[in-house]
């Protein structure tokens, strides 16, 4: 059937290879082995869409607020768990096996419930006080994927933007009548020259707050440890206080005294 | 574009202004930071007036401060003539001139930011391991806090280690206004400039104190020229801050008249909380022998200086200060070493660290087949001498906290009060069992003499120091042989005789009295200065009373335990009065030092009825009063009705069997075992070169001196011509970046690297350490809750077998 095909050796190897790359092809995509889906049980994938759109990111902020907003609500989120981290903890449970908690009432706990990873109760427990650092380097992901996606539909997004502007929340009008070509040349290099900026300035700056926060990183659990340590030697010291306190009636049971006593 | 925003960077590279303020956080600072760093709009005002003053006059003759914002943000303003209608310029150049202004800000600002980073990559490490109480990671002061609340008073003789007394303490109110003041004078060196903060002097003034105000006086004698430099580079390192320096002052002379309960010990140290100024990220830290400076983060380093005017210095030298420029291309002459216990070295905990350590602190030969480099630094000795047992030797039972003092003044002598002379009037109360007699005189030829104990409880101790100023430590040794007798029977000598007449048990007492001694010694700093360990010298001392020789233990080759005692003695001597101890016996008697009182202290009774006890509260101590009691409880007295005390022979009669049932509380119990945590060495030497030899290998090429010319090879595309001219060019062109973003990789992760090392320092250590402890912990825990369920009996032990 295939003779026009095995007429010579080298069509021959070309065919088994490509039979063996298609059935391999085959069988891994009835696997459905696919590092874009979620795994079992999870609710997000491995890889990550990098866009702004996908549902997992609807409660942060680039989905609602306006794009100038944008630089000032992402530093102002990572200002206030950095400035939190300097802080002393608040909460060292000596007892448990995280001994450094993270509250989710705490400003990075915020942003972790926000991100993908941690939406799960389950994996939101795992993390400590101490994991500021990838917590943070995802929101900078995110941010960034959200800068660079709203850079590649930026003719698009501004002209919606602009629609809806002109809607003022009713239905959103066919044509804008005073739509000028000019100002959206103009406010498109306006975003891209700030998108440009947040994008080199974001991530150095991080990663430069992390390199002096990971140092107390580091030493905060053995500070912590050493906090511990302290309590138990003060509770110690109390228990053998009390310990002392009753040796001294010791004396009460001196020479307990009989008829053959002889000393 | 990935590489058009890194050719941006780099090519921008320009600072703007500092537009953060010093109220803002440290992420604000550092993303500003990295703004301006990226910004193409504006100068600092430094660089801006700095290339105002080297700027060539023939090509802008009007070129201003102004004009740099100008150039930057591409303005033709800036190409003004002094003569525009005679002299126009033309069109084509104004752009030249423009970009040579933009060329000499570009080239300030990659050295400021190269040096700025430089100063991250070291904060990285160096702020989670600050000295001070009050600062984020307290590591260092949590340490002694929990050694203090473990520690007994007699670890002087269980297991003496010379270390640093510190002792906290709280300001008064009355010090809030000093700190006010110094807030307000480093404000003042902030330079308002419109809307550009210059931070120089600000700056230099807090790296300048870092230190202390005092040691800088030391070094650098009084405060001439104030807020100047000396118009070089490096000015601001060297420069003064009078009125600063007054500031601290005041601060210091403040702290000098608070009066310590109880008095310091000698080379006590003293410690106040930090004091921070939220609004400058700076604190002032605060000792009793020194006060300073320090940043809460440290980002700002001390830049090279750029101007020599009359503003910012006293002196212009030419070279390197041209038209009140500091021109550069010219090497500074080479810092000299500071003097040891200088700077860094000058703290209290970093001067017990591995860069105030010189390498020939080991005193003795490494073992062969060790792997100690000479390029290592040790923060630990050798194993003391190894003294063969007995250690200790006792006329019977533990005598649980014998030797040493643990307890404060109760009673004391019902009558008498013990004078330099034998006192006949001297009567012990009801507490003791022993009173001590002290006698300076002859000794039998002796420098010291503790007799037997007397029928009445008396214990003649003498002295006669050869030096009169080691009468104390003498004290401390005799009264340890005292306190080895007090509780034994009186009038016998079994002690005498059969123990300190032997050999072993000669050496057994008199190692812990000079343990007790020489504890004493090191203290006082003695030890150090003489330049040998506490174990050493009891070891030492023990031979010279024991025989001589090696009689105790042997010591290394070459000791001779003479010269050591004389080396002491004449330290003593010539600095008795700095070391605060009695110079003369009738002093040491009649004035007795704090440790001889609490030797004193210790020799009664503690659990007779009636009889006061006064101690420290802290776990050793309870220990001792817990045990003690119990030692007293079963050695004298019967517990059980019947004929002996208990623990000199079996059951005396039958219904001994009837106590309750041994519980074996502790017999089982699982004590940590005592391992020796070695610290480990640093090897700076070795990092540096492995760091280098991995960047080589990054990077295809065999380890290179200097290890920078690995960062490139030009030659690598050459050796590989391609066949495609086109693609040989493009090869060539390119092979900068393949290795520039290995080195940026390298660059970047190099400091976390390093940081990692040196928090792995700490793991080593702390490990083991903290697992003894915790170990430790667990089992005195377990001991508290068995003796909490102890049930103590409400009816007295049967008389015999048959009746109830």
């Amino acid at each position: 059937m295939f003779s026009p095909f095995l007429r010579n050796e080298q069509n021959t190897k070309t065919l088994s290879v490509l039979i063996i790359v298609c059935i391999l092809g085959l069988a891994v995509g009835i696997r459905g082995h696919s590092l874009a889906a979620p795994p079992q049980g999870k609710p997000y994938p491995i890889l990550e869409p990098c866009t702004r759109y996908e549902p997992l990111y609807s409660s942060l902020f680039f989905k609602n607020e306006k794009f100038d907003d944008w630089p000032e609500k992402y530093h102002e989120k990572v200002r206030e768990v950095i400035e939190e981290y300097m802080q002393p903890p608040e909460t060292i449970e000596c007892l448990e096996p995280n001994i450094l908690p993270l509250e989710s009432n705490s400003a990075l706990g915020d942003i972790a419930l926000s991100l993908p990873p941690w939406q799960d109760p389950n994996d939101f427990a795992k993390l400590d006080r101490n994991d500021v650092g990838i917590v943070l380097l995802e929101f900078l992901r995110v941010y960034e994927c959200a800068l660079v996606d709203h850079n590649y539909y930026l003719v698009l997004d501004v002209i919606e933007e602009r629609f809806k502007d002109e809607a003022g929340g009713g239905p959103i009008p066919a044509i804008v009548p005073s739509f000028d070509y000019q100002e959206l040349i103009v406010e498109m290099e306006r975003r891209r020259k700030k998108i440009l900026q947040e994008i080199a300035v974001a991530r150095p700056a991080l990663e430069r707050a992390l390199q002096i926060i990971t140092s107390i990183a580091r030493l905060s659990p053995l500070d912590a440890e050493m906090h511990c340590l302290q309590r138990a030697s003060l509770d110690l010291r109390n228990g053998l206080g009390l310990a002392s306190d009753a040796s001294v009636c010791l004396p009460k049971g001196w020479d307990a005294k009989d008829v053959l006593r002889d000393l | 574009m990935r590489k058009q925003l890194i050719l941006t960077g780099i090519l921008a590279g320009l600072t703007a202004s500092t537009v953060a303020s010093a109220q803002d956080s440290l992420y604000e600072r550092l993303l500003q930071f990295t703004r301006d760093e990226y910004s193409m709009e504006k100068a600092e005002v430094i660089v801006e007036r700095f290339v105002t003053k080297i700027y060539p006059r023939k090509f802008l003759p009007l070129f201003t401060d102004a004009d740099v914002d100008l150039a930057l943000a591409g303005s033709n303003e800036v190409c003004r003539t002094d003569d525009p209608i005679n002299e126009p310029m033309e069109q084509f150049e104004c752009p030249n001139y423009r970009e040579l202004a933009v060329k000499l800000v570009e080239k300030q600002a990659w050295l400021r930011q190269v040096v700025r980073d430089l100063q991250l990559s070291a904060s990285s490490y160096e702020i989670g391991i600050d000295n001070y109480h009050g600062r984020i990671v307290r590591l260092q002061t949590r340490l002694p806090s929990i050694v203090q609340i473990w520690q007994g008073d007699t670890d002087i003789v269980q297991s003496p280690i010379a270390e640093t007394k510190v002792r906290g303490y709280v300001y008064e109110s009355s010090m809030t206004p000093l700190f006010t003041a110094v807030e307000s004078e480093l404000t003042g060196l902030y330079d308002d400039t419109a809307d550009k903060k210059d931070r120089e002097r600000f700056v230099a003034a807090v790296w300048r104190y870092r230190h202390g105000f005092k040691q800088v006086q030391q070094l650098n004698g009084g405060c001439g020229n104030d807020k100047l430099g000396n118009g070089t580079e490096l000015q601001f390192l060297l420069a003064r801050f009078c009125t600063l320096e007054q500031k601290l002052e005041d601060i210091y002379n403040q702290i000098q008249t608070v009066t310590f309960d109880p008095p310091l010990k000698p080379n006590e140290l003293v410690m106040f909380p930090v004091k921070i100024f939220d609004d400058l990220q700076v604190y002032v830290w605060v000792r009793l022998d020194d006060v300073g400076l320090m940043w809460d983060v440290h980002l700002d380093p001390v830049l090279p200086s750029l101007d020599c005017s009359g503003s910012r210095s006293y002196a212009q030298p030419d070279p390197p200060c041209q038209n009140d420029a500091i021109m550069g291309g010219t090497y500074p002459n080479p810092l000299d070493d500071p003097p040891e216990g200088i700077g860094l070295c000058s703290h209290p905990f970093a001067k017990r660290g591995y860069l105030c350590r010189s390498p020939e602190t080991i005193r003795c030969p490494e073992p062969q087949g060790s792997a100690a480099d000479p390029d290592d630094i040790h923060l630990i000795g050798c194993k003391a001498p190894i003294m063969e047992p007995p250690y200790r030797w006792t006329e019977a039972g533990p005598n649980i906290c014998n030797e040493g003092g643990w307890r404060a003044e109760t009673q004391g002598l019902k009558k008498g009060v013990d004078t330099p002379d034998r006192d006949n009037d001297l009567e012990p109360d009801q507490c003791s069992r022993c009173y001590v007699d002290t006698f300076c005189g002859q000794c039998g030829g002796q420098e010291g003499l503790t007799k037997a104990k007397e029928l009445d409880g008396r214990i003649e101790v003498c002295l006669n120091a050869q030096d009169p100023a080691m009468s104390t430590y003498l004290y401390i040794h005799e009264l340890v042989h005292a306190q080895q007798q007090c509780d034994g029977p009186a009038g016998s000598s079994i002690f005498r005789d059969e123990i300190i007449g032997s050999a072993d048990g000669c050496c057994a007492t008199e190692y812990q009295a000079y343990l007790a001694q020489c504890d004493a010694l090191g203290e006082d700093g003695v030890l150090q200065e003489v330049g040998i360990t506490i174990q050493m010298c009891a070891a030492a001392f023990s031979n010279l009373s024991c025989g001589g020789g090696s009689s105790c233990v042997e010591l290394p080759p070459g000791t001779d335990s003479n010269q050591m005692y004389r080396d002491i003695a004449d330290y003593v001597q010539a600095h008795a009065a700095e070391l605060g101890v009695a110079t003369s016996c009738d002093d040491a008697v009649t004035n007795p030092d704090a440790r001889v009182k609490k030797q004193l202290n210790s020799l009664p009774q503690v659990c007779s009825p009636t009889c006061k006890t006064i101690y420290r509260n802290t776990i050793g101590n309870n220990a001792c009063m817990v045990g003690q009691c119990v030692e007293e409880s079963f050695e004298r007295h019967r517990m059980i009705p019947g004929r002996m005390p208990i623990t000199v022979q079996d059951e005396a009669f039958p219904w001994d069997s009837d106590s309750a049932e041994d519980p074996n509380f502790g017999e089982f119990l699982m004590l940590a075992p005592q391992l020796s945590m070695p610290l480990p060495p640093y090897r700076p030497a070795l990092l540096a070169r492995q760091m280098d030899n991995f960047f080589c290998q990054l990077n295809g090429l065999p380890m290179r001196i200097p290890p920078i010319l690995c960062s490139f090879d030009p030659l690598r595309q050459l050796r590989s011509p391609t066949k495609d001219f086109g693609n040989f060019w493009e090869g060539l062109v390119n092979q900068p970046y393949e290795n520039e973003s290995v080195r940026s990789l390298f660059e970047e992760t190099a400091s976390g690297i390093g940081s990692r090392v040196g928090i792995s320092v700490y793991r080593h250590y702390f490990d083991p350490a903290l697992s003894a402890l915790e170990n430790m912990i667990e089992s005195v825990s377990d001991l508290l809750r068995n003796m909490e369920q102890t049930e103590f009996p409400d009816e007295m032990c049967r008389r015999n077998a048959n009746n109830p």
